[in-house]
C-alpha cells in the first residue's frame, strides 16, 4: 500500500516537474545575467523586471491589453447572462439556436475570420479598420463559445425558473429576482467563465497582430517585437504576464466563494450578523 | 360570494387541453385540496392561479378582484413549491425575510416578523444556516414560513412533502394543520395522496382529466363516491358492474348500473352458511386468494363466482388464521353499496 502510494506521488511530481519546467525555465532565464554554457545560470539579477516595468511601452501596452480584454469581457459577459437568463426562461426552443450561433468561432480560423473583419470594416459607414474597437468586437466573438458553455452550466445548477416564480411571488419584480436570486447563484461559473475568456484574450496574438499591429500596441505586438532585441526581457514579459493571470485567478476564485455563500459583507470586511434577533 | 372563484378556467399545452373550464370556489380561511392523478391538471391549475401560467379563458377572482391577468407579484398569492425553491445564497433568515424586504420593511420590523414566524415553524435556532445545511423537512418549514410571513390573501401548496419520507411527512402535515388553524390562513394544497388529502382538508376537490370530479368534505368524499373515478381513486373500493353484482346476490337490483362497496364494510367469517343474508345485508360465500398485510389492517381478496372483492378486517391475531384457498363468508350490508354516476 505504501509503494504504492510512493508511485502514485512520484507520478505526480513528475506531472507537475514537466508541466512547469518550462516556467521555472523562462523565470531563471527573465533572472539570469548570463546562461548559456552552464546547466544553471552565472549570476541572477532583477534588472530586466527593472527595465521592463520602467518602460513606458510596455506600460501603455499593457494598459491597452487591459482595456480592450475588460471591455470585450465585460460587454459579452453583460449580454450573455442576459441572452441566457431569457431564453431560459422564457424562450427554451431558442436555446438550440444561440448555441449554434455561439460555437461559430471554433469552426472559423482566426486568419480567415481576421481578413473578412478587415474587408468588411475597411470601408462604408462603420469605417473602423486599425482601431481598438473593430479589435474588441473580435475579441467578443472570439469568446462567445467560454462565456456561453460557462454561464449555461451555472444556470443549469440552480432550478432558475422555480427560483425567479418564488422570488415573483413574494414581491419581487423580474430586475430584482435576477440581481437579488439569480445572478449570487450563477456569480461563480459567470466568473470562471470572465477569467478563461480573459486569459485567452490576454493571450490571442494572431487576431491583434492582423486586426491592430502596430497601430494599438497590445502585450502580444510589445512581446514579439521586443523578442528580437532580448531573450531576458521577453522571457521577463512572460513572467509578469503568468503572474499576472495568476492573481487575477485568485481573485476572482475569492469572489466567486464569497458570492455563492452570500456573505457579501466579508468582501466589505464586516462579518455578518443577525440583526436585533438571538 | 366565495373568497376564492375558478370560474370556467381553460388551459392548453400546444393545443392540449389540460384545464378544461374547471369552476370550483373556496372559502375564506378554508384548507382545501386538489386531489387527482398526475397529468390530471392539479398543478396546472395552481399555476394558474398564481399567475405562474397564462389561462386560456375563464377568471380568476381573489377576494372580490379579477386577478385573472395580474402579474404573479400583485395578486396576493403565496405558494410553497414541490421542490422548495430556497435562495440557495441566502441564510433561512434571510430566506424568509425576502418577501418583507420586497414589500420595503426595514430592520426591527422585519426581524420581529421573522422571529415570530420561524417560531412558528419550529426553525429557532437555525436562522443562520444555508438550505444546504438543512434536511428536507426543514428546508420544508423555511419555504412555508418564506410563504406565509408576507401574509397572502391564499397560500398555495404544491404537492409540498412530496420529497419527504413518511414519517416526517405525517408530523408535518399535522403541524401545517395546526398552523393553518392558528393562523386562519385560507390554504389550497395539491397532492395525488388520498391519504394526505384525507387527513388535513376541510374540504377536497377530486380532478380528473382538467375537470373536477367530485367535491365535499373528507367523510362524504370517502363514504359518497361520485362516480367510478372517484370510487377508484379515493380508496379501495370494490367496483362492479350491476349484472354482476345481481350475479354474486342473485337479485336483480342493479342492471345497467356501476357500484362501489369499501372493503371494511364487508364482514368476513369462518365457517357460515351460504344463501341469503339476514334483513338488510347479503351473504355470498368465497374462497381466499390473497392475503396482503397493511400494518393495523389486513386485506383479503376473495374470489365469489366470477368476481373479486377485496375485505379489509384488523389485523388481530384471530384473523391471522384465514389463509389462502380458505372458504369464507362475506356479508355486505345493504345500505353501504354505493350506486355510482355514470
Amino acid at each position: 500500500m505504501k509503494e504504492k502510494k510512493a508511485l502514485h506521488r512520484f507520478a505526480i511530481a513528475l506531472m507537475f516537474l514537466y508541466l512547469f519546467m518550462p516556467l521555472i525555465a523562462t523565470f531563471l532565464y527573465s533572472i539570469a545575467t548570463d546562461w548559456y554554457d552552464t546547466v544553471l545560470p552565472k549570476g541572477l539579477t532583477l534588472s530586466w523586471y527593472v527595465k521592463l516595468f520602467q518602460d513606458v511601452r510596455f506600460v501603455a501596452a499593457l494598459g491597452r491589453t487591459l482595456f480592450a480584454c475588460s471591455v470585450a469581457v465585460g460587454l459579452n459577459i453583460a449580454v450573455m447572462v442576459v441572452s441566457l437568463f431569457i431564453v431560459s426562461l422564457y424562450l427554451p426552443k431558442l436555446e438550440r439556436l444561440l448555441q449554434a450561433f455561439v460555437m461559430l468561432p471554433y469552426a472559423i480560423p482566426g486568419v480567415i475570420g481576421a481578413v473578412g473583419l478587415i474587408k468588411v470594416y475597411s470601408s462604408g459607414p462603420l469605417a473602423i479598420s486599425g482601431t481598438v474597437w473593430l479589435l474588441i468586437g473580435a475579441y467578443f466573438v472570439v469568446i462567445l463559445p467560454y462565456t456561453y458553455q460557462g454561464t449555461r452550466n451555472s444556470m443549469r445548477t440552480v432550478d432558475l425558473p422555480q427560483l425567479v416564480s418564488a422570488a415573483e411571488l413574494l414581491g419581487a419584480t423580474k430586475p430584482k429576482a435576477f440581481f437579488k436570486v439569480v445572478l449570487p447563484n450563477i456569480l461563480p461559473g459567470v466568473m470562471v467563465s470572465a477569467l478563461l475568456s480573459f486569459s485567452v484574450l490576454f493571450g490571442e496574438f494572431v487576431l491583434t497582430n492582423l486586426l491592430v499591429g502596430g497601430y494599438y500596441e497590445t502585450v502580444q505586438i510589445y512581446l514579439m517585437r521586443r523578442m528580437r532585441e532580448s531573450g531576458h526581457l521577453s522571457s521577463a514579459v512572460v513572467i509578469s504576464y503568468y503572474l499576472f493571470v495568476f492573481c487575477l485567478s485568485w481573485i476572482a476564485l475569492k469572489l466567486g466563494q464569497n458570492f455563492k455563500n452570500g456573505n457579501f459583507d466579508n468582501l466589505r470586511g464586516k462579518k455578518y450578523e443577525l440583526p436585533h434577533y438571538r | 360570494m366565495s373568497y376564492l372563484i375558478i370560474d370556467k378556467v381553460t388551459k392548453k399545452f400546444d393545443g392540449m387541453v389540460v384545464l378544461d373550464e374547471i369552476s370550483l370556489a373556496v372559502e375564506r380561511g378554508e384548507l382545501v385540496t386538489l386531489l387527482g392523478p398526475s397529468g390530471c391538471g392539479k398543478s396546472t391549475l395552481l399555476r394558474c392561479i398564481a399567475g405562474l401560467n397564462e389561462v386560456d379563458g375563464g377568471r380568476i377572482l381573489l377576494n372580490d378582484r379579477d386577478i385573472t391577468y395580474l402579474a404573479p407579484r400583485k395578486r396576493g398569492v403565496g405558494m410553497v413549491f414541490q421542490s422548495y425553491a430556497l435562495f440557495p445564497n441566502m441564510t433561512v433568515y434571510e430566506n424568509v425575510a425576502f418577501g418583507l424586504k420586497m414589500q420595503g420593511l426595514k430592520g426591527d420590523r422585519i426581524a420581529a416578523r421573522v422571529r415570530e414566524m420561524i417560531d412558528l415553524v419550529g426553525l429557532a435556532g437555525k436562522e443562520g444556516s444555508y438550505p444546504r445545511e438543512l434536511s428536507g423537512g426543514q428546508q420544508q418549514r423555511v419555504a412555508l414560513a418564506r410563504s406565509m410571513i408576507v401574509e397572502p390573501d391564499v397560500l398555495l401548496l404544491d404537492e409540498p412533502f412530496n420529497a419527504l419520507d413518511a414519517k416526517i411527512r405525517k408530523t408535518l402535515q399535522m403541524e401545517l394543520k395546526n398552523i393553518q388553524k392558528k393562523s386562519g390562513m385560507t390554504m389550497i394544497f395539491v397532492t395525488h395522496d388520498q391519504e394526505e388529502a384525507l387527513t388535513i382538508s376541510d374540504r377536497i376537490f377530486v380532478i380528473n382529466e382538467g375537470r373536477v370530479a367530485q367535491s365535499g368534505k373528507p367523510l362524504e368524499i370517502y363514504s359518497q363516491p361520485a362516480n367510478e373515478f372517484v370510487a377508484r381513486f379515493i380508496g379501495n373500493f370494490n367496483v362492479l358492474k350491476g349484472e354482476e353484482f345481481e350475479q354474486l346476490v342473485g337479485e336483480p337490483l342493479f342492471t345497467g348500473k356501476s357500484l362501489a362497496i369499501r372493503p371494511e364494510v364487508i364482514k368476513l367469517s369462518l365457517n357460515g352458511e351460504n344463501g341469503k343474508g339476514h334483513n338488510g345485508s347479503w351473504r355470498i360465500k368465497g374462497k381466499v386468494v390473497g392475503v396482503f398485510l397493511k400494518g393495523n389492517i389486513l386485506r383479503y381478496r376473495v374470489r365469489s363466482k366470477d368476481s373479486i372483492l377485496d375485505v379489509d378486517v384488523l389485523n388481530n391475531s384471530m384473523d391471522c388464521s384465514i389463509n389462502y384457498d380458505t372458504w369464507v363468508d362475506l356479508v355486505i350490508p345493504k345500505d353501504e353499496v354505493k350506486v355510482l354516476n355514470l
